[in-house]
C-alpha cells in the first residue's frame, strides 16, 4: 500500500474523531478487503476501522514515528499526533506512544480534551488497558490538577489550578472517572485495572470534603448493586472492602460527621461489617460454589474481630477509636464475638451439607476459623 | 458476573427448526459486534434445539457462556444464553414459564410456519429485562412448581451435542444463515483477547 494512500487513511480516521466529540466508541471491523473502498466507518458515533488495512497503515504511522523522534525538533506536531493517535487506537499498550503525546501536551501542542477523548475511544475497544488508564491519571496530575509545589507546565488551563473555587471542575472530572470505571468494568469481566483506577478516584474525592457524603453514599449503593450481579469477581470484592474501609476512617477522621451520612443504615463501624457479613452470607446461599464471596467474608470477619475484640483503630491511620468502641462497649463486645462465631458455624454446617463445590468451601472456611481466628 | 444474554423461542419442526420470538441484550459488546454476536446466538440456539431430544433440558458450558434448552414434548423450545454465574436452575425455571406464556398467547397452529416478524407476542425482551435479577424474578415463581434439578443434564462442552463427527468450524462455514463478516469474526475472535495483537 502506497504511503499517500496510509495517510490518507489517518487523515480521514483524525477528521472524523475531531468533528464529532460525541464519538464514544472505536473498533476494529473484520472484513475481507474491499478494493476502492475506504476503510473506516462511521455510523451513529461509533467509530470503525476495517482489519485490513491494520497491517501497511500501522506499519507507515510507525515507521514516521520512529523517523520523527529522533529529529531534534519537531516542526509541526500535527502528523506526529495523528500517527501516535492511529498506532494507540490499534495498540494502546505501547507506553512509547503514549509518552510522546505526553511531552507534546506539556509542551501546549495538544489539548487535554483530545486526549480524553482518544483515551475514552481506546478504552471502548480494549477496557482493560493498564497503559490509557495510567495516562487519563497522568493527565489529571499534571493538567488538570497540577500539584501546587510542581512548577505548572505552559499549556494548563489557567482556571484549573487545584484550589477554591476552581475545584468544581476536577470534582466533575473525578466523577466522570467513577463512570468511566463502572462501564469498563461492565465490559470486561475481572477488570483488575478498571477498579484500581477506581481506588485512585476515590482516594482522590477522599480529599475534596465538598459533597462528599453524597459520593461516598453512591459508591455504596452502586458497589453492591455491582457485586449482587458479579459474584465472582474479586477485584470488585476488594474495591468494596477498601470504600468500608475509607468510610471507617473518614468518619474516624471527622470529614464526614457520621457514619449514617454515607450508609444510612449503619450507625457505628460494627453496624457496618454486621449488615456487611449479613448480605455476604445471602450471596453465599443464593450462588452456591464461588470462592471470591468467602475470602470477601474473611476479610470482613477480621475487621469484625479488630472492632470488637482489640478496639483498634482500622488500618492506615492513627487516628483515636470511633466513639462507639469506647470503654463503655468493652463489656458486651465478647458476647457479640461469639455470637457472630454462632452464626458462622451455623454458615459451615450449611454448606457442608451440600454436594458440590460449596462443601469444599465450606471445609476451608471452617479450617480457616479454626487456625486463623483460633475458634 | 450474573447476566442473561438471550431467550429464543423456537419450534423444532420435522424437516426445519425455526425461531418462532427471539430477545438479546448485548449492551456490554460493541457495536460493531453486536451484529455478529445476536447471529451467532440465534444460530447456537437452532443448533442446540435440532440436536436435542423432545421432553428434555440441557445446559451446555461454551466458553465463558452457559447455553439452556429445554424441548417440550410438543416440540416447542426455549433456549436462553446466560454467563456461567446465571443458575441454571433458575434459567430453567424461567423457560418454563415463558414457553407456557408463549403458548397461552399464540396458537399452536401458527407455530410451524410462521415469519419471526409475524408472531404475536412482543413479551419477551420484557421478560429478558426483569430475568435479568433473578432474586426478584425467581421469587415471582417460587409458588409454582419448580424444575427438579436432577432432570437438568448438564455438559462441559458444546461438542458433546454434536453429533458423532460433527465439528463446530464445519457448521459455521456450512450455514447460510451467518453473514461472511460473522463467519470471518469467529474465526478471528479467537485470537483478539490477546494483549499486542493487530486486531
Amino acid at each position: 500500500m502506497e504511503d499517500a494512500t496510509c495517510e490518507r487513511i489517518i487523515k480521514k480516521l483524525d477528521s472524523l474523531i475531531r468533528q464529532d466529540p460525541l464519538m464514544d466508541e472505536f473498533d476494529i471491523v473484520f472484513s475481507p478487503g474491499e478494493v476502492n473502498r475506504s476503510p473506516v466507518v462511521s455510523v451513529e458515533h461509533k467509530l470503525g476501522l476495517e482489519s485490513w488495512c491494520l497491517k501497511h497503515v500501522y506499519a507507515h504511522a510507525h515507521a514516521n514515528i520512529l523517523k520523527t523522534r529522533h529529529s531534534k525538533r519537531i516542526q509541526d506536531p500535527a502528523p506526529m499526533l495523528r500517527w501516535t493517535q492511529f498506532c494507540l487506537l490499534v495498540a494502546p499498550e505501547v507506553a512509547t506512544f503514549w509518552n510522546i503525546r505526553k511531552q507534546l501536551l506539556q509542551h501546549g501542542s495538544l489539548s487535554v480534551d483530545a486526549d480524553l477523548h482518544l483515551t475514552r475511544l481506546v478504552l471502548s475497544r480494549k477496557p482493560k488497558c493498564m497503559e490509557v488508564f495510567q495516562h487519563r491519571k497522568w493527565l489529571f496530575h499534571h493538567i488538570l490538577a497540577p500539584c501546587p509545589s510542581l512548577p505548572s507546565p505552559p499549556c494548563a488551563i489557567d482556571h484549573h489550578n487545584g484550589s477554591g473555587p476552581d475545584e468544581e471542575p476536577n470534582r466533575r472530572f473525578l466523577l466522570g472517572e467513577l463512570e468511566i470505571c463502572r462501564w469498563t468494568a461492565d465490559k470486561h469481566q475481572n477488570n483488575y485495572h478498571a477498579w484500581n483506577h477506581r481506588l485512585w478516584v476515590l482516594q482522590q474525592l477522599a480529599e475534596r470534603p465538598l459533597g462528599l457524603a453524597e459520593v461516598c453514599r453512591a459508591e455504596y449503593e452502586a458497589c453492591h448493586r455491582w457485586v449482587r450481579t458479579h459474584v465472582s469477581e474479586h477485584s470488585g470484592l476488594h474495591y468494596m472492602q477498601h470504600l468500608l474501609a475509607t468510610l471507617v476512617t473518614l468518619v474516624a477522621e471527622g470529614v464526614l460527621l457520621n457514619l449514617a451520612e454515607a450508609v444510612p443504615s449503619a450507625t457505628c463501624p460494627k453496624d457496618l461489617y454486621c449488615t456487611e457479613l449479613e448480605f455476604n452470607r445471602n450471596l453465599i446461599e443464593q450462588y452456591p460454589g464461588h470462592e471470591a464471596l468467602f475470602c470477601h467474608r474473611r476479610v470482613l470477619l477480621q475487621r469484625l474481630q479488630d472492632i470488637l475484640l482489640h478496639a483498634a483503630p482500622l488500618h492506615r491511620t492513627a487516628s483515636p477509636p470511633p466513639p462507639a468502641l469506647k470503654r463503655s462497649c468493652v463489656e458486651t463486645v465478647n458476647g457479640e464475638w461469639s455470637t457472630a462465631l454462632l452464626s458462622e458455624r451455623d454458615l459451615v454446617n450449611k454448606c457442608l451439607q451440600t454436594d458440590s463445590y460449596q462443601k469444599t468451601l465450606g471445609e476451608r472456611h471452617a479450617h480457616w476459623l479454626s487456625n486463623v481466628l483460633a475458634v | 458476573m450474573v447476566k442473561l444474554y438471550s431467550i429464543c423461542v423456537l419450534y423444532k419442526g420435522t424437516e426445519s427448526t425455526r425461531i418462532l420470538k427471539s430477545a438479546y441484550d448485548l449492551q456490554q459488546f460493541g457495536y460493531f459486534q453486536r451484529g455478529s454476536i445476536q447471529e451467532f446466538m440465534a444460530f447456537t440456539s437452532k443448533i442446540i434445539t435440532e440436536r436435542s431430544n423432545p421432553c428434555s433440558r440441557q445446559s451446555i458450558k461454551e466458553q465463558e457462556y452457559m447455553c439452556h434448552v429445554y424441548v417440550r414434548a410438543d416440540n416447542l423450545t426455549g433456549v436462553a444464553i446466560s454467563d456461567h454465574e446465571y443458575l441454571y436452575r433458575v434459567a430453567h425455571n424461567m423457560l418454563n414459564k415463558v414457553l407456557d406464556d408463549f403458548t397461552a398467547k399464540v396458537p399452536s397452529h401458527l407455530w410451524p410456519n410462521t415469519e419471526e416478524s409475524m408472531v404475536p407476542y412482543p413479551d419477551l425482551p420484557a421478560t429478558l429485562a426483569l430475568w435479568q435479577n433473578p432474586r426478584d424474578a425467581d421469587s415471582l415463581t417460587k409458588v409454582q412448581e419448580e424444575v427438579e434439578e436432577t432432570k437438568i443434564i448438564l455438559h462441559n462442552a458444546f461438542t458433546a451435542v454434536l453429533e458423532r463427527g460433527e465439528k463446530l468450524d464445519d457448521l459455521v462455514s456450512k450455514s447460510e444463515n451467518l453473514s461472511s463478516q460473522s463467519k470471518i469474526f469467529y474465526k478471528t475472535a479467537k485470537k483478539t483477547n490477546s494483549c499486542c495483537s493487530f486486531g
